[in-house]
């Protein structure tokens, strides 16, 4: 453990690690997938069903290494979670859950519109219906991006193969979701499309696999590219533009407590009909720029340090660039895995 | 309760008690759980998944998860899955506090040739003397107090090191500067955190004015700065400034962490010292602090159990305000303090922190003043 220098040497209630050799939720996973007694999957109740859980704020369930609690009566937003997360563990004794997140739907301005909170607070006012299962969705992110400084957490496109993770650290607009969307279809592992959460403990990456995202021009691309990809209904007009989520394949949801050791960072750059290409860059230049996509580098300082150094000694660096070439692109990406 | 009263006496607080109705509310009611968490009336070991789920999110929902993991006693079986949230919550408690640190250290810096006292006060005083409360503790901006005449050269020498005003109106600069107890907040262009500069501890334009003079008289020096002059006030001082920053001069909202740091403070103090409780109320009468103090005494020991000295309690009980007005007081400050049991802030909270936003600014300047500030404001907030 490295030595953070704080000033009081006083007891403190979070000395005992819990055993950190296992992922988190790995039971939940684990007997979801053997269809035991914690968890079934979320498709298997009806809708009728899982609006009473709801209703009664029982609605519990698992996205990646996080439990997240949903109290609604608004039949819609129910229904798209059903699609949306229908490979994911529903508990089934959630009333003595212990979540990570409140998550609450609730009606506003006569019905008009919807508000979101998490934790009692809101945070989308005023939410229009057809909006409502984006900003649900862009509600789940944010409780991931803001409040889990277990890990760190870096905004990036995460993807594994032969245990293997590769990551894809970049802002929005960079081609991120897109290219993740083209490698998830083919051979790759997703783990996300938005964050890598990196265990402080050992430098490995936990998977928190979740619908992708796909904006504009991205959804038809895929879904002409990859006609067996399953996506939701686009939603028009939305603060990000024309919105549609593809759904990841119920293998990945059931192998989420499998992680995966760092194995390539990838700073991917989209420029339209620019041709492809893949070049090293230095481990030095790899470290600053993944800090500058990190969430909480700063808030964790030393811990922060220490687990992301672990990851770039593991990890070998590239600068990516692609006009729009998807076959190319995980050409790219396949002779990459092979050879390193 | 009913309340005993001779013909002709004049009526008596109410004795200060704890509030049972809080504590053993149905774990569904109002943020029990971390009520009794953070009054320590229980610990980890009985609570249910179900109250610690409650509790976990309202930490969150109140920004207490940082200080959580220093209510809980070390040896409390804490479940898995709160460790985690506990662990998260500790980080970022020590990230406010590195970088208060940081902030402070510029601060000292920039203030070397100012070469005359500076009092740090609240969470950069809490730090600086490593007070229990600095744990985890977020602080928004630094405040430090200087004597009024040295006011102009202090504020000379932050203009020369890079800090200048957060850009104010015209009008609310004036305000600012003839009415208040402090200059319009100061930021340094590098960094994020804003500077109050005072002269006072509470508006001069206020019906109480504690004298600057005694609370720099009483100062004590410390070493954990780089600043040679550098203070904090004495133990009662620090006490009293915020008892009076949240009940003379405060809104109270989201102040449930303001009541938590009178409860720290005063555990602190009194277990290191026997004699504080009765040096507070002195100190209090010396600077005309009673009513505040009243008020502090009353709300910590109500919600969070602060074992309060019975026999200063009892001294103070008269310096309490009339039945009727502790009565609303009672009501208002509970309601505006703890977290509801529901999404978003229900209209009685919000009417409580209404009503207690307007009394600030009541006790803040007298009538006619207070009648054209608000004016002034609702006419600049109308063209805009």
């Amino acid at each position: 453990m490295p030595n953070h220098s704080h000033s009081s040497n006083e007891t403190c209630v979070l000395q005992p690690q819990h055993d950190c050799s296992r992922s988190f939720l790995a039971d939940v996973y684990e007997t979801g997938a053997s269809n035991g007694s914690a968890a079934v999957r979320f498709d298997s109740c009806s809708p009728a069903q899982l609006l009473d859980l709801s209703r009664a704020e029982n609605l519990v369930w698992a996205v990646g290494p996080f439990l997240i609690r949903l109290t609604t009566h608004d039949a819609t937003v129910v229904n798209a979670l059903r699609f949306l997360y229908r490979a994911a563990p529903l508990l089934t004794e959630p009333a003595t859950a212990i979540t990570d997140f409140h998550l609450s739907v609730r009606s506003s301005f006569g019905g008009f519109t919807s508000t979101i909170f998490v934790d009692g607070q809101p945070i989308f006012r005023r939410v229009r219906k057809r909006h409502l299962v984006p900003m649900v969705e862009w509600a789940l992110n944010l409780c991931a991006f803001q409040g889990c400084h277990h890990y760190l957490t870096v905004h990036a496109a995460v993807l594994e193969r032969g245990g293997r993770v590769l990551m894809l650290p970049a802002l929005s607009g960079s081609g991120k979701s897109t290219l993740c969307a083209a490698l998830s279809q083919k051979s790759w592992r997703l783990f996300s499309d938005e964050v890598a959460l990196i265990d402080l403990n050992n430098g490995l990456i936990h998977p928190a696999p979740r619908p992708i995202s796909l904006k504009r021009d991205a959804i038809e691309l895929i879904r002409q590219r990859f006609p067996q990809a399953i996506l939701g209904p686009t939603w028009r007009g939305t603060i990000k533009g024309d919105v549609a989520h593809l759904l990841p394949m119920d293998e990945c949801v059931a192998r989420t407590s499998i992680t995966g050791r760092p194995g390539w960072i990838v700073f991917p750059q989209f420029i339209p009909g620019a041709a492809t290409s893949l070049n090293p860059v230095s481990k030095a230049r790899g470290f600053v720029r993944t800090v500058e996509q990190s969430f909480n580098f700063a808030v964790l300082g030393s811990v922060g340090f220490e687990a992301l150094k672990r990851v770039i000694d593991q990890s070998k660096c590239y600068e990516f660039t692609y006009g729009g070439d998807l076959s190319e692109a995980w050409r790219t990406f396949q002779e990459l895995a092979d050879r390193d | 309760m009913a309340i005993s009263r001779k013909p002709g006496e004049p009526f008596r607080s109410w004795p200060i008690e704890t509030d049972h109705a809080i504590l053993n509310a149905p774990p569904q009611s109002a943020a029990a759980p971390l009520m009794q968490v953070l009054s320590r009336s229980r610990i980890g070991d009985s609570l249910s998944p179900t109250d610690w789920d409650c509790l976990l999110r309202d930490a969150r929902r109140c920004a207490l998860l940082p200080r959580l993991p220093h209510h809980l006693p070390a040896t409390a079986a804490v479940p898995p899955p709160v460790r985690r949230q506990l662990q998260s919550g500790e980080k970022v408690g020590r990230f406010f506090e590195r970088q208060l640190r940081w902030e402070i250290e510029c601060l000292s810096r920039d203030l070397q040739e100012f070469a005359e006292p500076v009092v740090f006060l609240k969470g950069a005083a809490y730090l600086l003397t490593d007070l229990p409360i600095a744990r985890g503790r977020h602080v928004n901006d630094i405040d430090i107090l200087v004597d009024r005449q040295q006011l102009a050269k202090a504020e000379q020498v932050l203009r020369q090191h890079g800090w200048q005003p957060l850009p104010v109106s015209e009008y609310d600069d004036r305000y600012y500067r003839q009415w208040m107890h402090e200059l319009p907040p100061l930021r340094h262009p590098q960094r994020k955190m804003a500077l109050d500069l005072h002269h006072a501890l509470l508006p001069p334009t206020g019906r109480v004015r504690p004298d600057t003079s005694q609370l720099l008289q009483a100062a004590q020096p410390i070493s954990t700065s780089m600043l040679p002059d550098a203070k904090v006030l004495c133990p009662e001082d620090m006490y009293l400034h915020a008892a009076a920053h949240m009940f003379q001069d405060g809104e109270l909202s989201g102040s449930l962490r303001d009541l938590l740091d009178l409860d720290g403070l005063y555990r602190h103090f009194s277990a290191a010292d026997g004699r504080f409780p009765h040096r507070l109320i002195q100190r209090a009468n010396v600077l005309q602090l009673q009513r505040p103090l009243h008020y502090a005494l009353r709300y910590t020991r109500r919600l969070l159990l602060t074992p309060v000295d019975e026999e200063a309690a009892a001294m103070l009980s008269p310096l309490g305000p009339s039945w009727g007005s502790a009565w609303v007081m009672d009501r208002l400050v509970h309601r505006a303090l703890i977290p509801p049991n529901q999404d978003g802030t229900p209209v009685k909270q919000r009417f409580a922190q209404f009503i207690l936003y307007l009394r600030s600014h009541w006790l803040r300047m007298p009538p006619l003043l207070l009648a054209r500030h608000l004016t002034r404001k609702l006419l600049s907030r109308l063209r805009s």
